[in-house]
């Protein structure tokens, strides 16, 4: 082969700063078996810097696989269990009444930390699921006039149960927009639920330790930056997200009654960004397209609008998405 | 002195009478005619302007045995610069019975004062002659006599005749082809279909012969490369390879027997993604090499087509799909010729039957 000299050495760099996603996978294998998509998902969220929804039924490890990821990392974690009754203090902080200096002082919240797990965040209304709003977006929070920056990494590891499930409310467009992955996490195979099973009745947890700390994870998302999307996937990105705005563009004209909205500018660039996480993970210093149909579903399932008649002629975002890419031309 | 007065006296009473003079004329255009034929009364009043004049009216009869039939309106005309005025008006009059009539003067009112026509007339009524002893010569009415042939009576209905017949013709063919549910024109493009290997060779050629692809060309090189090997297996193996990475092309040939051609088709993609996602600069020899791979596995999975069926001219035609917009035009067009056709099968009829009966 001839010589790309950038190519090749980013390569390599990869190569030698991606031994730690070995390691975190399977340091999560340990705890969790099966849901390698999950894994995938949450270091691609971890590497991109950003924040991750899963979905799924309740007891599908879903929590117990972001506190193993919090625990593998020598970060501060925080778990906020979402409520009917919780209130946007309670996760953001409050000002408080010091009688010792005799002023207002300003009480962090759960959210001042690397890892934040939102348990449920579909179960508090819409209001307290706003208060996560800011900080998701500008990483920082504003406690009476006081701004305080969140601590690098920050990432918010959302779970939440299928809207159809009793007592939960939707999220809320703008917010669910800042999600850079919805995961849908779906039920174990069969030999993977034995082996769950096996695990969990023999009453012993493997021991979690750090294998990795904060600036292992600044320093590979610095890497992850300069993995090469070529102008070709990049046209490739632009040509997914536009046909889920103007299916009728991309013969299919079928789509177009059963979408409401298509996929924002974000949308494009987290796929950009997913891609790119995806190429660190395969050891690559380059995407190419497969990175792009891998974290595709990942990143337009939420961001797509779906019409009544999708939803009447129980047409899902996964078909449409299916479908998108089955039609988009390939570079 | 009383000669002076009395010639003065004379002159005012001239004056008096000539300023208040009203003349009344009447005339007749025959004094002869026949039982039941008709004659104008012509009455002529010349009067002061200013004056009002009003002409006698006669209800039915003038005088016994001679009738009114109609009176005209009056008729002024001006005289001498409009000092005086000239009325006239006529009557027409008949008599159904023979007889010698004296008519008297008219009567008319000139600003409510009575004046008489200074003539009275008379008029003379005759029957004709018939000859009781020759009855062959009564003749009874002749029969009605039919209108001369006048060519531009008909040349319209002719002309909107032959017009009518096309009309009905294309408005007959449209609604056949609408009920057929196919377009007004049928295009028909006569291509020979090529196997898909001796088309993918053909690009391949062509890839070849362009230019001279240098290191720098490489990513152009493989993107035609590997799109020509692309639509050649979408079209020798069915399913959509244009819309699928390299490692799903790949994983859809896995039961290809051949491997050796697997493996260089698996070294062809590997090196093409390179070229094209990660700006490798593949050399001349890599790019020959690749193209070799691509021919060999073109030909090794070729399907032979039978050269008596490749010479055969497939008659391909465009794909005829109604799109409703040309539904909805072949429907308009039926439509607004139905009902030219119906208007001028109408007016034909109406003409016709005015120009017939």
């Amino acid at each position: 082969m001839a010589e790309a000299i950038d190519i090749r050495e980013l390569n390599e760099r990869i190569e030698r700063h991606s031994s730690f996603v070995t390691n975190l996978v399977t340091g999560m294998n340990q705890q969790i078996i099966g849901q390698k998509h999950l894994i995938e998902s949450l270091l691609i969220g971890l590497l991109s810097d950003g924040h991750v929804l899963l979905e799924g039924v309740p007891g599908l490890a879903k929590t117990k696989a972001i506190k193993t990821l919090a625990s593998l990392i020598d970060a501060q974690f925080s778990r906020i269990q979402f409520t009917p009754d919780l209130l946007p203090a309670d996760i953001i902080g409050t000002m408080i009444y010091s009688q010792q200096d005799g002023e207002f002082i300003s009480k962090k919240g759960p959210v001042f930390a690397n890892f934040v797990l939102a348990d449920e965040i579909n179960r508090a209304p819409a209001k307290v699921q706003s208060a996560l709003l800011e900080a998701m977006q500008e990483r920082q929070v504003t406690i009476g006039n006081e701004t305080f920056p969140l601590p690098k990494p920050f990432l918010v590891l959302a779970t939440q149960n299928p809207i159809e499930q009793e007592g939960t409310y939707p999220l809320p467009e703008a917010q669910v927009d800042r999600f850079m992955l919805k995961v849908v996490i779906d039920y174990p195979k069969l030999e993977e639920e034995k082996l769950i099973i096996r695990q969990n009745i023999t009453g012993k947890e493997a021991d979690v330790r750090p294998i990795l700390r904060t600036n292992d994870i600044i320093d590979a998302r610095e890497i992850v930056r300069q993995v090469y999307i070529d102008e070709k996937i990049e046209q490739y990105i632009a040509d997914i997200v536009f046909a889920t705005r103007y299916p009728e563009k991309y013969n299919l004209k079928e789509l177009k009654d059963y979408i409401n909205f298509g996929g924002s500018p974000r949308a494009s660039i987290n796929l950009a960004l997913a891609a790119r996480a995806f190429a660190f993970i395969k050891r690559r210093g380059y995407v190419i397209p497969e990175d792009v149909r891998a974290v595709a579903h990942d990143v337009l399932r939420h961001r797509i609008g779906l019409s009544y008649e999708a939803e009447a002629s129980n047409v899902t975002s996964e078909e449409i998405i299916s479908r998108i890419l089955n039609r988009v031309e390939v570079p | 002195m009383n000669r002076n007065f009395l010639f003065l006296f004379i002159f005012l009473c001239f004056s008096l009478y000539g300023k208040a003079q009203v003349t009344v004329d009447v005339s007749i255009d025959t004094l002869l005619i026949r039982v039941g034929e008709q004659t104008k009364l012509h009455l002529q009043v010349s009067m002061d302007a200013g004056a009002s004049c009003d002409f006698p009216q006669f209800a039915d009869t003038i005088v016994a045995g001679v009738e009114c039939l109609e009176e005209s309106k009056p008729v002024t005309t001006e005289l001498n610069g409009g000092k005086r005025l000239l009325v006239s008006k006529d009557y027409t009059v008949t008599s159904f019975d023979s007889g010698h009539y004296y008519l008297p003067p008219l009567e008319v009112l000139v600003d409510q004062k009575p004046y008489q026509s200074r003539q009275s007339l008379s008029l003379k009524v005759f029957s004709v002659d018939v000859n009781l002893s020759k009855p062959n010569e009564f003749f009874g009415p002749k029969d009605i006599m039919n209108a001369p042939f006048v060519w531009e009576d008909w040349a319209l209905v002719f002309w909107l005749s032959i017009l009518l017949i096309p009309i009905i013709g294309i408005c007959l063919y449209l609604i056949i082809r609408y009920r057929d549910n196919k377009p007004i024109i049928r295009h028909i493009k006569v291509t020979p279909k090529l196997p898909p290997h001796q088309k993918a060779m053909n690009e391949i050629k062509a890839i070849k012969s362009e230019k001279v692809w240098t290191p720098e060309d490489s990513k152009e090189y493989y993107t035609k490369l590997t799109d020509t090997l692309r639509n050649y297996i979408k079209e020798r193996y069915g399913f959509n390879a244009m819309e699928m990475t390299s490692s799903e092309i790949i994983e859809h040939l896995t039961n290809e027997p051949d491997d050796q051609a697997m493996d260089e088709l698996r070294e062809l993609f590997q090196t093409s993604d390179l070229v094209k996602f990660a700006k490798y600069n593949a050399l001349i020899n890599e790019n020959d090499r690749n193209l070799v791979n691509a021919v060999e596995f073109i030909n090794k999975t070729k399907v032979e087509v039978d050269p008596a069926e490749l010479n055969k001219k497939q008659e391909l035609t465009v794909e005829e799909k109604r799109s409703r917009s040309v539904k909805l035009s072949l429907l308009g067009g039926i439509v607004i010729l139905s009902l030219l056709s119906i208007s001028i099968l109408i007016y034909i009829g109406v003409t016709l039957y005015e120009l017939c009966f």
